[in-house]
């Protein structure tokens, strides 16, 4: 044994030592953009020369592409050189980053085609205008304010764009708007700056896209656009401020179409006597002010945005020097036809496949963002109401709705063509094609989902045209306009019928019956649960909607089978056993088929499809009351977007909403009404029914006329009375009203009001007041369980006594009948006040699946213990049945299969009585994830303000007023490429 | 300003439990110092301004209220000028460079002749430029009791209140003249009123401040702290919970609620016709707590009252009043309603949430402070109805009470201004007011405080703007909610918070101004508000002596 070896051993103590006590240190990021505001690019040459947009980025270092960024708070723009990945210092040797000075509050930044020369718009109070910036400043050493030409204007500037007056056949080209084409304006070094010796700028470099360069610049405040030569700015003396000369001046013009403003509607939106072929919102208004507050520029044409005027401004922008104004698009608000829609930014799609063009622009008001159809030759003017809104009640039928308003929009053309091998030639816009005939070795079966669901169209396969919004919670959302891939997302059986399956299918070829490869059935599509994975003008699914074992549960499911709970807590049996027979049943019901008849019920629990008939005994479905064990119900797939994860309650007489804080109860003279009134109550849109809401299920459900008074009685809503008594030691029972109620007085009072109303816990029926009628913020009500008018009256002058004049603690229930209600969905209705607060059905069919009412099924020949369904009694005068099979599309009691947006099923009576707060239970899973690139997952601290799509990039370029400053974001990944900050 | 950060945060943690205030010792506060300001409010005839002190590093043993006369302070602000026609006949404009201007002219009258000839600041004197950096603006400061032009002070009253105050409220006596202050005091946990002047009512009440001060040595007594005697104030038992921090009230002051900055709470004061007296004979026992409602997010901040729509009052209609309410800790924002509780006997005044609006516009969203209201257009609408009373005004006033009322609210999670606007009514009665945000501004760092007034602008015209306080990073914002963009940061001292906005439009061109109090520095900033002014967005005075927080001296 040596002793040699320990030598090291002080030293690793040491070193050990050393290490415990060393931080790692913190690397805090050092963030240069402040408060920025909007970006445009410049391709530059090393030597300070412009260079045209499309030759950067220059991978062989002699160019470099720019992005300006304004700093708001500052008054400065910040240069980042996306070549060098940095954000430029123009004074290394002041602490802190050090931009270029441009004057208070810049408002917007443009750029010349050919990289030249940027123009930022400034607005201080009293000193608005413009400041030129040529590139050859814009490399070190840092210049003042003072060394940009620049020009005043008599308001603050809004957006700026950057427009050509062309040059005629013989390449001449006008010196300004007033003279004559002349060859000598488009040569270069004739302009006054050209020749500067100090940040030279000549426009006549710029050979592409030849021409005069105009700014086209609005001023808000006077409503309307300015035409400035750009070369005349620059040719201005450095650091002079004189006012800007304005070649022309367009008033944008608010003088409306005459005639009605009609808007088109879908078919399966209209409803005779209710929503109308066509929505006529009659003549505009006149008489509002413009306010321009943002622009585009495609097809030769001007679209502007109005702050303040319900148009959009359609401008014929051919010709910079002779714009004129044509009839505009009129913003209207198919939800709240009332409404003056006011508009702030715009965008214009590349055209599709068709040719067709699509405007998109963020409604003011509530941040939501219509589409216009602008292809050329289309008459139509107003916002395009979309087809399947029924399908989704919660999105406004005209407008694509967000978690976040809108901030700023685009629009981007992708595709990342394959190479047909017999061509050799990859062609741009080809479509997959799920045909399971085609030749595999063909594009359109090359750009199929792989097995794997790793290649091919899926979500992240940006392949078309597609529209990104930037929410000003920080995330990109994508909308579908033009998925190339679209035929191959979804689910492989086929549905020739033209009425939808509900999977959402209809309208498929008919062959094949289904998409599979005849040889080894493997499928041609990615196997989704439905048909409306892609909708045009709607939200990107973030994830296939499947659900396997390999990619979890994404399509609509449950987790787990659904349970029932007792009314105090606890599950209750439901199987066959002589416990479970006496509890209801939430079952499956099947589906009715497009063509007749009935297809199978199915439900996906988790990953696992269980089927109605499905060989695999643990995956079948068991619908028959009289025989299933386990509860169950039917998921309709018809619409994906509707789905969110959730804890879903079917309650028996559950609780419309929360309980409310305060309600008077006004107490009429003996047989007038008495009158629930809760200013904020809202109950038209809480949903309640009241007895005339209840007789008109009764009629649509077929109950003879006769009994409907009887089924109105009984299922009509009612609002419970949840207030506690005051305390019994309080001075009500003494000195108040309470001093001699019932003839008693002080705790005697007390008692007794306690014994007859019970308390909130333990509430007597005396606390329940039936519907009568409702109103948004009052219910007229009577005692609910009072047999004659002498009762009734009793009852509510009890309850004045007991409580006193006080605002009650209320719940709404629904009588007599189960409710569906969803953790975040709440209780769904299409409840309405009308023009008097009354509240009545909504008749427009966009809410007509909006259904959570359920009336449990009895029998009228079943009885004892063992029958499958509860017998009926007395008081039932629907939803009764013969027998215990359970109920059929098309069969006897099929009225009462409830389906709704997202539910199907029937619900069974027990053999005991069902009792109030009983309530089915189950969890929603999988649906639709919406795809988007989220700026926040960095930092929270986002504020986007503007975005762009660079196509040179193949990026969207977000500027941030919070921290991030300027994001890149790649759309091959739909993620954050690169920060500069 | 680390240390500053550490006295504060030392501060709050000592008195945050439990209050820390002790009344009974210490050095008294001087009452004519600026100290701490974090609440100001103009009076209704704008010739008041009142500014709550709160002693906020604890030097003395309790804050200040003053009473600052507003016509001596606008006669002493530099008058702005294009041309010599703009002064009087002894002054003349400073619009070109001169060895008296430093070569910096001021564009304001300026003396023709006398030792203060062609000198922009006059009297006062030009600011040091070593205070450049801290204290923007040209000239040096004006001592509140002895103005540079040795006329009469600008401190008319002053009165000792507990140490943290928070904030102050104005509200007029309805049924009688003069009118009330209210102020949160943090320290004992308490509401203070001041009775005061109503200088919009002809006859108003024989002093300029009242709080039972001549008898307890200036600083106001037991009477006028109120929240602290459950016996008295109401039949529930109640003592004002701790940290009382935002107040707003009804246009009448029969109702005001009080946030709590530590808690999930808020608590309602009743001001009935015991409360104000008469204003002759009697002037009342003062607001009485009522109500304090919990399960709130944790740490309310901002309120901002709900303004009745006309068509109640006129017509009677069934009609609950409404605050909003603001939390740090959460990303929504609830409608409070109040509830008089008449029909009961005996009637127990309450306050109950009845609504909340999440905030999506930021990306978290919550650490929300102050909150504004901006009621000009459902006020223009109204205005623009019939006279004469009858079916067809109360028609126009019901259309009017569905005009939507703007909102804004100082948000920190990112740094932002929120708007929106409280959904179209339904009918005036029927309304959840709750407001709905529909755009987000991104701002500097540590925005506190909103404040909705008017500037005026190029052309002469009253135009609003929301103001928005960021008190860390030193500015101002003034908001054109029209332009809808910011259309000037305002530069200030360290630590602005208080905000009062002093606009008026007259035969003589009327005057903007804002008063911004400084609470790190202890003053207050004069700001121009007037767009035809080169001096508009800027600091034009400086009142008051700053003196830096002493851990940072």
């Amino acid at each position: 044994m040596t002793l040699r070896p320990l030598w090291f051993l002080p030293v690793a103590l040491f070193l050990a030592a050393q290490s415990a006590c060393t931080e790692t240190p913190v690397s805090l990021p050092l963030r240069s953009l402040e408060r920025s505001g909007e970006v445009s690019f410049a391709c530059v040459s090393t030597d300070g020369q412009g260079a045209h947009i499309n030759v950067c980025p220059d991978f062989d270092g002699e160019r470099r592409m720019l992005a300006l960024v304004t700093q708001t708070l500052r008054g400065e723009v910040a240069v980042v050189d996306l070549s060098a990945g940095s954000v430029v210092d123009y004074d290394p040797s002041t602490p802190g980053f050090n931009f270029i000075p441009v004057g208070e509050n810049p408002v917007d930044i443009v750029t010349t085609p050919g990289g030249v020369a940027s123009f930022v718009g400034i607005g201080g109070t009293g000193r608005a205008g413009i400041v030129g910036l040529p590139s050859t400043c814009l490399r070190r050493p840092a210049q003042d304010l003072t060394t940009w030409p620049a020009c005043s204007l008599p308001k603050a500037p809004g957006q700026m764009h950057v427009l050509v007056d062309r040059a005629d056949d013989q390449g001449r080209i006008r010196a300004s708007c007033d003279t004559a084409p002349t060859p000598d304006a488009a040569t270069a070094g004739t302009a006054i700056a050209a020749s500067r010796e100090v940040c030279p700028a000549d426009l006549a470099l710029e050979v592409v896209e030849p021409g005069r360069r105009k700014l086209l610049v609005e001023i808000p405040d006077l409503g309307g656009i300015a035409v400035i030569d750009a070369q005349e700015l620059l040719d201005r003396p450095p650091g002079s401020f004189d006012p800007c000369s304005v070649e022309r001046f367009l008033p944008l013009d608010v003088q409306l179409p005459a005639g009605d403003t009609l808007q088109p509607v879908p078919p399966d939106l209209q409803a005779p006597g209710c929503v109308a072929p066509e929505v006529n919102y009659g003549p505009p208004a006149n008489g509002f002010l413009p306010r321009p507050s943002g622009f585009e520029v495609a097809d030769d044409k001007l679209y502007v945005a109005d702050l303040a005027a319900p148009v959009v401004h359609v401008i014929d922008a051919k010709d910079p020097c002779t714009l004129s104004e044509l009839p505009p698009l009129l913003p209207v608000s198919f939800e709240s036809r009332n409404r003056v829609v006011t508009t702030r930014k715009v965008a214009v799609s590349p055209p599709t496949r068709e040719g067709r063009r699509f405007l998109y622009s963020i409604d003011d008001f509530e941040g939501s963002v219509m589409i216009f159809d602008v292809t050329p030759g289309n008459a139509d003017r107003t916002p395009i109401v979309r087809p399947g809104s029924p399908l989704l009640p919660f999105e406004p039928a005209d407008r694509i709705s967000f978690s976040s308003p809108a901030r700023d929009i685009s629009f981007a053309l992708r595709d990342a063509p394959i190479t047909d091998p017999q061509t050799g030639v990859g062609t741009v816009g080809t479509l997959c094609d799920p045909d399971p005939e085609l030749d595999l070795s063909s594009p359109a079966a090359k750009y199929r989902t792989t097995l794997d669901y790793t290649r091919g169209a899926r979500p992240r396969q940006l392949r078309g045209v597609f529209g990104f919004v930037a929410l000003a919670s920080g995330q990109i959302a994508v909308v579908d306009v033009e998925d190339w891939d679209a035929a191959c997302r979804r689910p492989v059986r086929a549905n020739s019928d033209p009425a939808e399956d509900f999977r959402g299918c209809a309208g498929d070829p008919k062959s094949p019956e289904s998409y599979t490869l005849p040889g080894d059935d493997n499928p041609t599509v990615s196997v989704e649960a439905s048909c409306r994975v892609v909708e045009a003008h709607r939200a990107r699914s973030g994830s296939f909607v499947v659900s396997n074992n390999q990619l979890g549960a994404r399509a609509p499911g449950i987790r787990s089978l659904p349970r029932l709970r007792a009314a105090e807590g606890g599950n209750l049996p439901t199987d066959q056993s002589e416990e479970g027979k006496q509890n209801p049943k939430l079952l499956a019901v099947d589906f009715a088929a497009p063509g007749g008849g009935a297809e199978p019920a199915e439900l996906y629990v988790s990953t696992n499809l269980y089927q109605r008939g499905s060989p695999n005994a643990a995956t079948e479905l068991v619908i028959e009351p009289a025989s299933a064990d386990d509860l169950s119900l039917s998921l309709m797939r018809r619409q994906p977007r509707a789905f969110a994860e959730e804890d879903v309650l079917v309650e028996y007489e559950g609780l419309l909403s929360a309980e409310r804080p305060a309600g008077f109860l006004q107490i009429g003279a003996p047989g007038a009404a008495t009158v629930l009134r809760d200013a904020d109550g809202s109950f038209c849109n809480r949903g309640i029914e009241d007895a005339a809401l209840a007789a008109e299920v009764a009629a649509d459900m077929g109950v003879a006329a006769n009994k409907r008074a009887a089924y109105s009685a009984r299922h009509a809503d009612y609002v419970q009375i949840t207030s506690e008594l005051r305390a019994e030691d309080d001075r009500y029972w003494t000195d108040g009203a309470g001093k001699s109620c019932g003839g008693a007085s002080g705790k005697a009072a007390f008692l007794g009001c306690r014994t007859d109303f019970g308390t909130s816990d333990t509430p007597s029926d005396l606390r329940d007041f039936r519907v009568t009628e409702a109103r948004q913020n009052e219910l007229t009500v009577e005692p609910r369980n009072a047999k004659n008018a002498a009762d009734r009256q009793s009852v509510l002058d009890r309850l004045a006594c007991c409580f006193g004049g006080s605002a009650l603690r209320y719940r709404l229930r629904a009588g007599h009948q189960w409710i569906v209600r969803g953790g975040r969905s709440g209780f769904r209705h299409n409840v309405v006040a009308d023009a008097d607060l009354r509240c009545i059905r909504d008749c427009n069919p966009r809410r007509s699946l909006l259904r959570s009412r359920i009336l449990e099924v009895s029998s009228s020949s079943c009885k004892g213990p063992d029958c499958g369904i509860g017998s009926a009694s007395s008081a039932d005068v629907a939803c009764v049945v013969s027998g215990e099979k359970a109920l059929a599309p098309g069969g006897a009691g099929a009225e009462c299969i409830f389906e709704n947006l997202l539910y199907r099923f029937a619900i069974y009576r027990g053999t005991a009585p069902t009792e109030r707060d009983m309530a089915f239970s189950f969890q929603l899973i999988g649906g639709f994830t919406p795809l988007v690139a989220n700026l926040a997952a960095q930092t929270a601290a986002v504020s986007p303000q503007s975005m762009t799509f660079v196509p040179q990039l193949g990026q969207l370029a977000v500027v941030d007023g919070a921290a991030e400053g300027l994001v890149l974001v790649s759309l091959d990944t739909v993620g954050i490429s690169r920060l500069f900050f | 300003m680390l240390k500053l950060r550490a006295l504060c945060c030392s501060a709050l943690l000592l008195c945050s439990p439990t209050g820390c205030f002790d009344p009974g010792e210490g050095v008294e506060p001087p009452l004519s110092r600026i100290y701490f300001p974090v609440g100001m409010a103009v009076s209704p005839g704008q010739s008041r301004l009142y500014v709550a002190n709160s002693d906020f590093d604890l030097q003395f043993n309790g804050g200040s209220l003053q009473a600052l006369d507003l016509e001596r302070l606008r006669a002493l602000v530099p008058k702005a000028c294009s041309a010599d026609s703009d002064c009087t006949s002894e002054q003349r404009c400073d619009d070109e460079p001169s060895d008296e201007n430093a070569g910096v002219p001021s564009h304001w009258c300026v003396a023709a002749a006398g030792a203060q000839a062609g000198k922009p600041c006059g009297a006062v004197g030009e600011k040091s430029d070593a205070t450049d950096v801290l204290i923007p603006g040209r000239c040096a400061f004006v001592d509140l009791k002895k103005p540079p032009d040795g006329g009469a002070a600008i401190l008319l009253g002053a009165v000792g209140i507990g140490a943290f105050a928070t904030d102050v409220l104005y509200r007029s006596r309805p049924n009688g003249p003069g009118g009330r202050l209210f102020i949160p005091v943090r320290g004992d946990a308490t509401l203070h009123y001041v009775d005061v002047i109503d200088d919009s009512d002809v006859g108003s009440v024989p002093f300029e401040l009242e709080c039972g001060q001549r008898e307890n040595g200036g600083d106001c007594d037991d009477r006028h702290r109120r929240g602290d005697d459950p016996d008295e104030e109401n039949t529930r038992g109640l003592r004002l919970l701790q940290e009382p921090f935002g107040i707003d009230g009804t246009a009448n002051g029969d109702a005001m609620v009080l946030t709590h900055q530590t808690e999930g709470a808020a608590s309602l004061f009743v001001n009935d016709a015991e409360s104000w007296g008469d204003g002759v004979s009697s002037f009342g026992v003062g607001p009485k707590l009522e109500f304090a409602v919990g399960g709130l997010p944790q740490r309310a901040i901002g309120v901002a009252a709900l303004p009745e729509p006309a068509v109640v009052a006129e017509t009677g209609l069934f009609y609950q009043p409404g605050f909003l309410v603001t939390f740090r800790d959460a990303s929504e924002v609830r409608l409070i309603r109040y509830f008089d509780d008449a029909a009961s006997q005996p009637p127990r005044p309450f306050i109950q949430p009845s609504g909340v609006a999440n905030i999506t516009v930021n990306s978290l969203g919550f650490d929300s402070r102050g909150i504004a209201l901006d009621a000009s257009q459902r006020t223009g609408c109204e205005a623009s109805c019939p006279s004469a009373a009858g079916t067809a005004r109360s028609d126009c006033l019901n259309q009017c009470a569905g005009v939507p009322l703007r909102v804004f609210v100082a948000n920190r999670t990112p740094s932002s201004l929120l708007i929106g606007h409280t959904r179209p009514n339904q009918s005036a009665t029927s309304s959840d007011d709750l407001p709905q945000f529909f755009d987000t501004l991104a701002l500097p760092f540590g925005p506190s405080r909103v404040v909705v007034g008017n500037v005026i602008d190029v052309d002469g015209m009253l135009k609003p703007r929301v103001f928005v306080v960021c008190f860390d990073s030193r500015k101002v914002g003034v908001y054109d909610p029209d332009a809808r963009r910011i259309e000037k940061w305002i530069e200030t001292g360290r630590g602005p918070h208080a905000f009062a906005v002093d606009t008026q439009l007259d035969a003589g061109g009327g005057h903007a101004l804002a008063y911004v109090g400084h609470f790190t520095d202890s003053f207050v900033g004069v700001i121009d508000l007037d767009q035809r002014n080169r001096t508009f967005g800027s600091m034009v005075m400086v009142l008051g002596r700053p003196s830096p927080p002493r851990a940072s001296k």
